[in-house]
């Protein structure tokens, strides 16, 4: 199913009555379920740009970008890598290469979990597509990943992507698609079925196959270790990361873009995210805070703990979904003595 | 279990009375226009959302390549690339500044300037969002050969040597058919 691209069947009405004398509603059904399925099996996990370009002689393994991926995989296997390198143009010494590490560890320097990697042997080689299969505990541990370059492969651009490979007999989804769909209620009242009764049923079908399934809005990160390239700010009043002279959120601050609109489930005008930060507070237990701002609300992190690590809230932040792009601000306040240090932040939406 | 032609028949008899045509074709538009509708609105989603410390700049009127993107997926026929960014001119005197986001094949990636783009344009000295940009999935299948990935580039110029313009945030997204009218 790696990197399959739904088909749209129906293209026109003319279309439709010509299937309908030729399918039953199963097959229709069955049609509808696995475009459902293509559109439900594909993520985005991180994709960087234009982050790191070493001087063609280096060598040293860098940089760290320190991101998160989805949580539970059980019903997921696939993952797929893509790079845009730009070798060194430099002749002698060993070739380029480049090697992407997930691991649960926080320091993914040593991890274990999954490693993929390729040698840059043609300059004009510049995209490198790696697939492997991504195995990690399924108790819901999440992940960390790095990308290492040596000998001067300067990483342009990576992009990582989920692909959810089911584990189910297809049948049993087809089948069972097929059921639920006839169930629903507004069909069985006679009313004909819109939109929402088909967005229920992606919710079901979703639901089923991945229990925990969570669409990732942002993951960001500076490109460095935890030992360095961190964002920092010691004043108690609240800064933009991208910009800390900006100290709320506004029309033209910087921020991430959300497209959630028409995301919410049955309706919703609403979709409710969790939000994480990678930092460290130089203080200790005093109290420093990151804050999501988005048009409806805030969620702040505190952080108090020189230790980095990631960080959890159990607030809410709140995305609208009226609009077609909602977005959300991060800002970040120190405890006014000593400097809050931030690496990567993130917003996914909450599973069913 | 196995779903008879038959048995959806019986369901749908009240709905089919009401609508007076034919019920196999009617039920069939509905789940074609339900399921396109419901794609639409499961398609809103995140390709890249990135943002600089330091804004990425370009100075003078040659395009250049700020930012490059692999091996997206496309979803044909009803999807387009949505993207925005967040930008400035300065210098000069008066300057227009360009920000391209380009979409190539798998042949034509890397820092070429084929394939499709897609811009928007500033003269705001101060930091603001551009409008919304849209690369259309119909031209990327129309282009030639069906693009099951898509390689995204965003390049940037101005309109006077003397000037510059600084990118500060991208997002791409997918967009789907507005569902209001269903």
């Amino acid at each position: 199913m790696a990197d399959q691209p739904i088909v749209t069947d129906f293209k026109s009405i003319d279309d439709v009555e010509t299937y309908a004398n030729q399918a039953t509603v199963a097959e229709i059904g069955k049609k509808i379920a696995l475009n459902l399925q293509h559109l439900l099996t594909w993520h985005a996990l991180r994709v960087v740009g234009a982050q790191y370009e070493p001087s063609p002689d280096e060598t040293v393994r860098t940089p760290h970008y320190r991101w998160r991926i989805l949580d539970t995989l059980t019903n997921s296997r696939a993952q797929a890598c893509h790079l845009c390198l730009l070798p060194k143009t430099t002749s002698g010494g060993s070739a380029p290469s480049w090697t992407l590490n997930v691991g649960a560890s926080a320091d993914t320097d040593s991890i274990a979990h999954w490693k993929v990697g390729g040698t840059v042997n043609n300059p004009q080689d510049v995209v490198h597509r790696r697939a492997a299969q991504l195995s990690v505990a399924p108790s819901g541990a999440e992940t960390n990943m790095t990308v290492d370059s040596a000998n001067g492969a300067r990483v342009q651009s990576v992009a990582v992507v989920q692909h959810m490979r089911l584990t189910a007999p297809p049948g049993w989804v087809l089948d069972d698609a097929v059921y639920r769909l006839v169930t629903l209620t507004p069909y069985l009242a006679g009313k004909g079925i819109h939109a929402q009764d088909i967005g229920q049923l992606v919710d079901r079908v979703q639901n089923d196959l991945f229990p925990n399934w969570r669409r990732q809005q942002f993951c960001w990160s500076t490109r460095g270790a935890t030992s360095g390239d961190a964002i920092s700010r010691t004043a108690g009043t609240f800064g933009n990361i991208f910009d800390q002279t900006i100290s709320t959120r506004s029309a033209t601050s910087p921020g991430f873009q959300c497209p959630a609109r028409n995301a919410g489930r049955f309706g919703a005008t609403t979709i409710e995210c969790d939000v994480e930060v990678y930092a460290a507070n130089t203080g200790g237990a005093t109290s420093a805070t990151v804050r999501f701002a988005s048009s409806l609300g805030n969620a702040d992190v505190i952080v108090n703990s020189a230790t980095a690590q990631w960080w959890q809230v159990a607030q809410t932040l709140t995305l609208d979904t009226t609009i077609e792009a909602d977005r959300v601000d991060v800002l970040m306040a120190g405890d006014g003595t000593n400097p809050l240090r931030v690496w990567a932040v993130r917003c996914q939406e909450r599973p069913l | 279990m196995a779903i008879t032609y038959g048995r959806q028949l019986g369901r749908l008899s009240t709905w089919q009375r009401s609508d007076g045509g034919p019920a196999s074709s009617r039920l069939l538009q509905e789940l074609a226009r339900a399921t396109n509708a419901a794609k639409s609105r499961y398609a809103s989603r995140n390709l890249v959302n990135d943002g600089w410390v330091s804004a990425l700049r370009v100075t003078g009127t040659t395009e250049s390549l700020l930012a490059m993107y692999p091996a997206l997926p496309v979803i044909p026929y009803c999807f387009s690339l949505r993207w925005q960014v967040r930008a400035r001119v300065q210098g000069g005197a008066g300057p227009t500044g360009t920000v391209v986001l380009r979409a190539q094949d798998a042949v034509h990636r890397g820092e070429t300037t084929t394939g499709i783009s897609s811009t928007l344009t500033t003269t705001s000295t101060s930091y603001g969002f551009s409008s919304i940009g849209t690369l259309s999935a119909v031209s990327l299948v129309a282009s030639g050969a069906w693009w099951r990935d898509v390689f995204l580039s965003l390049r940037a110029n101005t309109n006077q040597a003397g000037a510059s313009i600084e990118v500060s945030n991208l997002a791409i997204w997918y967009e789907g058919l507005d569902a209001s009218d269903w």
